[in-house]
């Protein structure tokens, strides 16, 4: 049904943005030379993105797009690679700060039509850049010395490495009536209020032009199926519960009977968590299944090992001090590798072969054997010995600057335990606690965390299916209406033991850098004490009258 | 054939669904202990809609497909005392619901669409009658104008809009914005152009069922240019049609272009004056429609605003305090004695601002809005005002799914019109009174529209601003702000001349303004000292010397 291929570079034509930018960079950095502050290092990043999607509902096409647009983002630095223009200034308003914007350049055409877009935008951050640096020279001397001292900007290497074009060819008509049919099972039961089944598919090009001599142009494939309910419980509780899929190339994308049993499988839960009772606050065991883990530890640990947090004071730097020091069993370990396309046969989302910043991807270890061992790097170094460079990690959706990102984030054990006696375990847990049940949780739709000084340093997992397991035996129970939340150092001196069930979590993760695909990667973790909280609720009543239902009307 | 026509919209299975589920909205939606809809509207637009940006021979982005939406309007109370009219905060939540439907054919999906967006609007409905009831029971004076007009049962279905083609349009828009390529002192370009083919459907509790096409195609031609000494400025031009094959040809747009490059490049050899000038302007062209455009036409607009609460008792509310009623008051002079004022939606069936119906299925009016200079009445939806209790077919819907009174095909006209000459001659007569051996034309504004890459939005500017000698000679000026351009002045018109028509896109909506020349007899252009970016060191690519690149 798809059609999606990475073409073979033979005797590849001249790339026509790659031109473009790089005949602009030329331009720019001779002509800027002569001005006053001119910019140290000058870099041009365009994706050009192919994009389809697809979305039915009730049976019926909703709506069926193809988008192509391409995007330039220019990052001009002022000063040296010490100071730059790009250094915070502090107890400035964010609102002072010149907007830094994303330009679309067009997607065919003439020469002159990209390079006018360049060569605009270009202006802009060069002026934006000298502004800031002849500001900053001045509040550095009014401020205090800063605790941490780092340079702003990590010299590099010159990459050139120009690969094959990514191109997406979309049977649509075929993938529109799968759709349509699975929309129907989704839609079959009066208490499913609202249901889709969608379908993305994005090729898209990376390139990267610096002044340092790289050259860039690396491809990446991304396709989603993706199912969602939604119900309303009678006391207004809004419930979705969704069921995805990520792959590189369609042929690892699942056929209709099979996106039918899920259909169906997800029709019969959501009717089950309507019914549900509410869960309320609790302390306790908790058994964290695979890809639940995984987001968990993405929201515990990942975004507080992003380098350039290390130094930013506004931040909690909730481990910065930790390098060497034990923080979980000594048989898990944690590591961040973009350059891994699957994990026990899974696609990743974060995988890809230069960062945003035009670095080579790397594995990056967090936490091995249990110990403490470091942190993810863009080019913004800190001041801790063996972080001063890159190590692949400078990410960044298009209209953001880079920062350092988790990419594919891997939990593991050497010592994994099975899935059954982690269950045992949590029941062991929970009668030597004295309680009357443990906490399973299978699936979340995400979560969010709390890095900085001001408010609290913690972190709230976004459940949506989980069950009480109780200690006498009694059979498990479903409940609805729950949240994990707890404080990272707490959270990880908990965790017991790990299983031998990896799960993959595919998602978008959004930060102060945008938007950018991830992997969260763990088995399932027993974890001793854990806190939930009541979800926000709406308080809406159910639809007043009943969904219409078939044969079609009017027809 | 009319019959045949009609035989088959009203097996229409799309809309049968609609009507289905609006009539059981109407009979059935009901909470406890609260009142039922008293009527209930569905406005449905469902067309295919092209858009395409293209710069310098490049295309920027291109869109193109089916879109279905709904706009349910479920009235709670009655209409002397209704739960839509009324706004307690910054939202909107008063009954009218936005939906997108399914594209596909299948009624029984565009019923549950409707479906969830009536049950939403039902409850937004209830929930603002009984704020509006509680907030009006603080109020020492209550407001006894009614806040609706039912209409009669109707049937009129008219044609559909046919599918535009993309292709060509896509083709056109790469070919005009090629013509920018010639122009190296226009720094930035781009030509969009939308086009959008298919119908616009209203049905209500009351029996209405009116289809009236959805067909026009924009094309927005717009240059930016920059002075020595940093200035920036933007023209843009509009061809605003109701079908591919009435627009102009290639080479009558790409005129455009080099009009627009003309102007641009005059503007950057402008004059800046070192002195205020005080005395009289003539007002021409685009310039002078968007003048009433902005002054008068807004004034005209009866609709009242939605109730709010007495002043000071919410802590968040925006949006006007004070009366909602803003229209000029009936029989209030507004103009120059002789003038008129009309508007008449079916004038000009071949301006995309044509419409047998307005967007309440109320059938368009010509109407007199001025007589002899004074106000008459106002552009009316079926919310009535203090002053005008029925709907005169003018009702448009705006951003937030009200339908308010507004202009569709209107035109000024003064009661006699002068000869350039005589204009020329009579501003002569006058800027001698003030000592000046000149007078000032104003011919266009630099364009509204933000800045293609810099979402700059520029202010209302002129970008065409002439002095003119005794002896005919013309020399442009920049960097000047003018004062003056009041309603009052242009109610003290001293003369008037030929007429400009222009078309506005509004949202997806068009209308049209026909306005004079005006020659008024006193502005003031102060000299303004902007702050202006440097010219960047590196010339733009269209500007380089080929040898260099620089």
């Amino acid at each position: 049904m798809w059609i999606l291929s990475l073409v073979t570079a033979r005797a590849e034509p001249p790339d026509p943005v790659l031109e473009a930018l790089s005949r602009e960079l030329e331009v720019s950095v001779e002509g800027w030379r002569e001005e006053p502050d001119p910019p140290y290092y000058l870099a041009y990043r365009s994706v050009d993105r192919h994009v389809w999607r697809i979305e039915a509902r009730y049976g019926a096409l909703a709506s069926s797009s193809d988008s192509r647009v391409r995007v330039l983002d220019v990052v001009a630095r002022v000063g040296s690679f010490e100071l730059d223009s790009t250094h915070p200034i502090r107890d400035a308003s964010a609102l002072q700060a010149p907007y830094h914007m994303g330009q679309q350049m067009p997607v065919s055409g003439p020469p002159e039509a990209l390079q006018s877009v360049v060569w605009e935008a270009t202006n802009k951050e060069v002026r934006d850049a000298q502004e800031l640096w002849r500001q900053l020279q001045t509040v550095q001397k009014v401020k205090v010395e800063e605790i941490h001292e780092a340079p702003d900007f990590s010299p590099a290497t010159a990459v050139v490495d120009v690969r094959p074009l990514a191109e997406l060819e979309v049977d649509r008509g075929a993938w529109e009536d799968t759709l349509i049919e699975v929309s129907a099972v989704l839609d079959a039961h009066p208490d499913i209020l609202r249901s889709a089944a969608e379908l993305s598919a994005e090729a898209e090009n990376h390139y990267i032009v610096t002044s340092e001599g790289t050259r860039l142009r690396h491809p990446r494939t991304w396709l989603r199926v993706d199912i969602h309910t939604e119900a309303i419980a009678d006391d207004g509780m809004v419930l979705r519960i969704y069921r995805w899929k990520d792959v590189r190339v369609a042929e690892a994308l699942p056929d209709a009977d099979e996106l039918t049993s899920w259909a169906e499988d997800l029709v019969q839960r959501t009717v089950a968590l309507r019914v549900a009772p509410l869960g309320d606050a609790y302390d306790g065991p908790i058994l964290l299944r695979g890809p639940a883990a995984g987001v968990f530890m993405h929201e515990v640990i990942g975004h507080r090992v992003e380098g350039h947090r290390q130094k930013d004071e506004k931040e909690g730097q909730t481990f910065r001090e930790k390098i060497g020091t034990q923080l979980l069993p000594p048989d898990i370990s944690i590591f961040d590798d973009p350059t891994l396309d699957t994990w026990t046969g899974t696609y990743l989302n974060g995988s890809y072969a230069y960062d945003d910043e035009g670095q080579p991807a790397q594995r990056a270890w967090i936490v091995r054997d249990g110990v403490f061992e470091g942190f993810l790097m863009s080019r913004s170094p800190i001041d801790i010995e063996g972080f001063h460079h890159s190590n692949g990690h400078g990410r960044a959706s298009s209209y953001n600057t880079p920062t350092a990102r988790m990419a594919n984030t891997i939990v593991s054990s050497s010592r994994p335990v099975p899935v059954a006696e982690l269950r045992a375990m949590l029941l062991a847990e929970v009668r030597a606690q004295g309680r009357e049940y443990g906490m399973m949780i299978e699936e979340l739709a995400g979560g969010f965390t709390m890095t900085g000084r001001v408010y609290p340093n913690s972190f709230n997992v976004r459940a949506t299916y989980g069950w009480r397991v109780y200690a006498d035996g009694r059979p498990d129970e479903l409940v609805r209406g729950i949240d994990l939340v707890g404080t990272p150092l707490v959270a990880l001196s908990n965790v017991m033991a790990a299983g031998d069930d990896p799960g993959v979590f595919n998602g978008f993760c959004g930060a102060s850098s945008g938007s950018v695909p991830n992997a969260a990667v763990s088995p399932s973790l027993l974890i001793r004490q854990l806190e939930t909280q009541k979800k926000e609720s709406s308080s809406d009543r159910p639809p007043l009258l009943p969904k219409p239902q078939g044969p079609e009307t009017g027809t | 054939m009319i019959a045949l026509l009609a035989a088959a919209w009203a097996q229409d299975p799309i809309v049968t669904a609609l009507q289905e589920e609006l009539q059981r909205s109407m009979s059935e939606l009901v909470l406890p202990d609260s009142p039922r809809p008293y009527f209930v509207a569905y406005r449905m637009k469902e067309a295919w809609n092209i858009e395409v940006r293209a710069s310098l021979g490049g295309v920027l982005r291109d869109t193109v497909g089916p879109d279905r939406r709904l706009v349910a309007e479920v009235r709670v109370g009655s209409p002397e005392y209704d739960s839509v009219n009324f706004r307690s905060g910054y939202g909107s939540e008063n009954g009218l619901v936005a939906t997108d439907l399914v594209i596909g054919d299948a009624p029984l999906a565009v019923r549950k669409d409707a479906w969830l967006g009536s049950d939403a609007a039902y409850k937004e409905g209830v929930a603002n009658l009984s704020a509006k009831e509680a907030a009006d029971a603080r109020r020492s004076e209550g407001d006894t104008t009614p806040d609706y007009t039912l209409g009669e049962p109707l049937e009129h279905l008219g044609q559909k809009g046919a599918a535009p083609d993309l292709a060509r349009l896509r083709e056109l828009a790469v070919a005009i914005s090629a013509r920018f390529a010639k122009h190296p002192d226009v720094e930035l370009s781009s030509v969009t152009a939308w086009a959008s083919g298919g119908r616009f459907v209203v049905i209500d509790s009351l029996g209405m069922h009116v289809e009236r096409p959805i067909e026009s195609v924009d094309l927005e031609i717009s240059g930016n240019a920059r002075a020595a000494d940093g200035s920036r400025t933007s023209d843009l031009r509009s061809i605003r049609v109701r079908t591919l094959d009435d627009l102009p040809s290639l080479a009558e747009l790409e005129r455009s272009v080099d009009d627009i490059a003309r102007a641009l490049t005059s503007w950057q050899a402008a004059t800046i004056p070192e002195e205020p000038y005080i005395g009289p302007l003539l007002v021409e062209g685009s310039a002078a429609v968007d003048l009433f455009r902005r002054r008068i036409l807004t004034e005209l607009q009866g609709t009242p605003d939605p109730e709010r609460p007495v002043s000071g008792t919410r802590r968040i509310s925006f949006g006007s305090s004070g009366s909602p009623e803003r229209a000029y008051a009936l029989k209030r002079r507004i103009l120059p004695r002789g003038w008129t004022i009309t508007d008449d939606p079916q004038s000009d069936p071949r301006s995309p601002a044509w419409r047998t119906h307005d967007d309440e299925g109320t059938p368009t009016q010509a109407i007199e809005l001025v007589t002899d200079g004074i106000v008459r009445t106002h552009y009316m939806s079926r919310t009535p005002s203090s002053a005008i209790a029925q709907s005169n077919g003018h009702g448009r819907s705006d951003r937030d799914y009200t339908v308010r009174g507004s202009p569709m095909v209107t035109e000024l006209h003064p009661d006699r019109t002068a000869t350039r000459r005589r204009l020329h001659k009579e501003a002569l007569k006058i800027t001698a009174t003030y000592g000046n051996d000149h007078y000032l034309v104003l011919r266009r504004y630099e364009s509204d529209i933000p800045d293609l890459f810099r979402m700059r939005v520029p202010g209302h500017e002129p970008l065409e601003l002439v002095r003119v000698f005794a002896n005919g000679r013309e020399e442009h000026i920049r960097g000047v702000e003018l004062e003056g351009l009041t309603r009052r002045a242009l109610r003290d018109a001293v003369m008037a001349g030929d007429s400009t028509t222009e078309v506005f896109r509004s949202g997806s909506d068009h209308f049209q303004i026909t306005a004079p020349s005006v020659l008024l007899d006193e502005v003031e252009a102060k000299p303004r000292h902007g702050s202006a970016e440097k010219p960047p060191p590196v010339a733009s690519p269209l500007a380089r010397e080929p040898s260099t690149g620089r």
